[in-house]
């Protein structure tokens, strides 16, 4: 009898051991599934790379296939589409150039030109993980507190991560668009402008707090969000994401000037590795 | 050469915390809290203290944090770990759930000082992930910890934090019980 309490015991701790490693494993999972998931990914990079290697270079040994005639007549639609490319670069450049004119005229300052810089993620800080990010500055590179810094959103678009706050000799700190210390305008789709971190909602995890919104208008959820190139070092029309949610009032029966509202940021900011500076042109 | 060894093995917990970030691992005040554990185990809870608060300054300044909460957190996370085990260690086992329960305590401390800073709470089903893991490997971690510090400090000449280790087999097996038979009772 004993015998068989003792092996029921044993099979019950088993059994428990068994649930509390699975419990472990999956919130381990779930803790350092993105960023492990970037290490990883850097890690298989070289080997994932191996195929596209392999397709393109069969891509170019395919040419050999072709006859001379077939060569020649893709060649000269490639010849034809880089001159109607270049057409409307040369079309653009005037339009630039009439544009600085015109502004010259009416005694306008003229356009803020941007260069871009791009440049590696150092360190993150555990307690403020999405608030705050250390990039690696280049000496001389001529960053400013102010700039905006970008990264490409999971659709491949730039989208707006934050704003480069201090800036040392090889490191600068980025507020980012989470930090509550920053704020910003951002412009909706109808043409109005709102606030960021500012307002009567509070921020929830993965959503922004977007206030000051005329309450006049009309808001759509899933509508895009951008900058409004009122900061000196943000250009305009960096997308900062898209509008989740926009307190809803009857202008009829309520006397509210503005309304808030909750914005998704279009950047991961679990994905980040590389981020790109975009500085004033000197 | 004890304050060396602790103030080096501190530095190097302090370094471990600065790569945690820079490897993109959220754990903080993990290897702090841990070391700071050992050591209370080693010297006393009173001893270990200041250095523990200087680690956190540094790692405070070194983010450039508004608000040194890492000695805060640092202190509960001892506390936490020596309530659960008031007295010396005597096996490696014994340290385990004290590692459990600074861990837990680190990481929480470490969520409601990061919500205290931005003002904003955090997602409950991912903080109760997190403490899972994170107390896990502080529980699977410190009996490693203890004995990978425990044989570099006796290299030093310095006791470890467990001294008197009673053997699995005569100390920590209970003699057997011998029931004897009632008299009269089957007769």
């Amino acid at each position: 009898m004993s015998t068989k309490v003792k092996v029921s015991d044993r099979k019950f701790f088993l059994a428990i051991a068994v649930v509390l490693i699975l419990l472990v494993l999956f919130a381990g999972y779930r803790t350092l599934r993105s960023n492990v998931g970037v290490l990883v990914g850097d890690f298989f990079y070289p080997y994932l790379m191996l195929s596209r290697v392999a397709a393109s270079g069969v891509s170019q040994q395919s040419l050999l296939l072709y006859s001379r005639p077939e060569l020649a007549a893709k060649l000269e639609a490639l010849a034809a589409e880089n001159r109607e490319l270049a057409a409307r670069n040369r079309e653009i450049e005037t339009l630039s150039r009439e544009n600085q004119e015109l502004r010259k005229l009416l005694e306008l300052t003229p356009p803020a030109k941007w260069r871009y810089l791009t440049v590696p993620l150092l360190v993150r800080d555990p307690l403020l993980w999405r608030e705050r990010l250390v990039v690696a500055l280049p000496p001389d590179c001529g960053a400013k507190a102010g700039s905006a810094v970008i990264a490409s959103a999971p659709d491949g678009t730039p989208a707006l991560v934050g704003v480069l706050s201090r800036v040392g000799n090889r490191e600068g700190d980025v507020e980012t668009l989470f930090s509550p210390s920053l704020r910003l305008s951002a412009e909706m789709r109808n043409g109005s402008v709102g606030f960021l971190n500012v307002g009567e909602r509070r921020p929830t995890p993965g959503a922004l707090a977007i206030g000051h919104l005329p309450a006049h208008l009309k808001y759509q959820p899933g509508e895009p969000v951008t900058t409004t190139g009122y900061e000196s070092g943000i250009p305009r029309g960096i997308r900062i994401g898209t509008l989740s949610t926009v307190e809803e009032t009857d202008p009829r029966f309520s006397s509210v000037q503005h309304l808030s509202g909750l914005l998704i940021p279009a950047a991961d900011f679990n994905l980040l590795r590389f981020l790109v500076l975009i500085l004033p042109e000197e | 050469m004890k304050v060396v060894f602790l103030l080096f093995v501190f530095a190097i917990a302090t370094l471990l915390e600065f790569y945690g970030g820079v490897l993109m691992l959220p754990a903080p005040l993990l290897a702090l809290a841990l070391v700071t554990l050992y050591f209370s185990f080693v010297f006393s809870p009173v001893t270990v203290f200041p250095p523990a608060l200087l680690a956190g300054l540094v790692l405070d300044l070194g983010f450039d944090r508004p608000y040194p909460f890492s000695g805060v957190i640092l202190l509960a996370a001892l506390l936490a770990g020596r309530l659960i085990r008031p007295k010396a260690p005597e096996h490696l086992q014994e340290t385990a759930l004290c590692g459990l329960g600074s861990a837990f305590i680190a990481i929480l401390g470490g969520v409601l000082a990061s919500s205290a800073m931005v003002s904003s709470l955090p997602d409950p089903r991912e903080l109760v992930w997190h403490l899972l893991f994170w107390g896990a490997l502080g529980f699977a971690v410190t009996p490693l910890l203890v004995l990978g510090l425990d044989a570099a400090g006796r290299t030093l000449g310095i006791e470890g934090a467990i001294r008197q280790q009673k053997s699995t087999v005569g100390g920590r097996l209970r003699p057997r019980k011998v029931r004897e038979a009632v008299k009269g009772r089957n007769s």
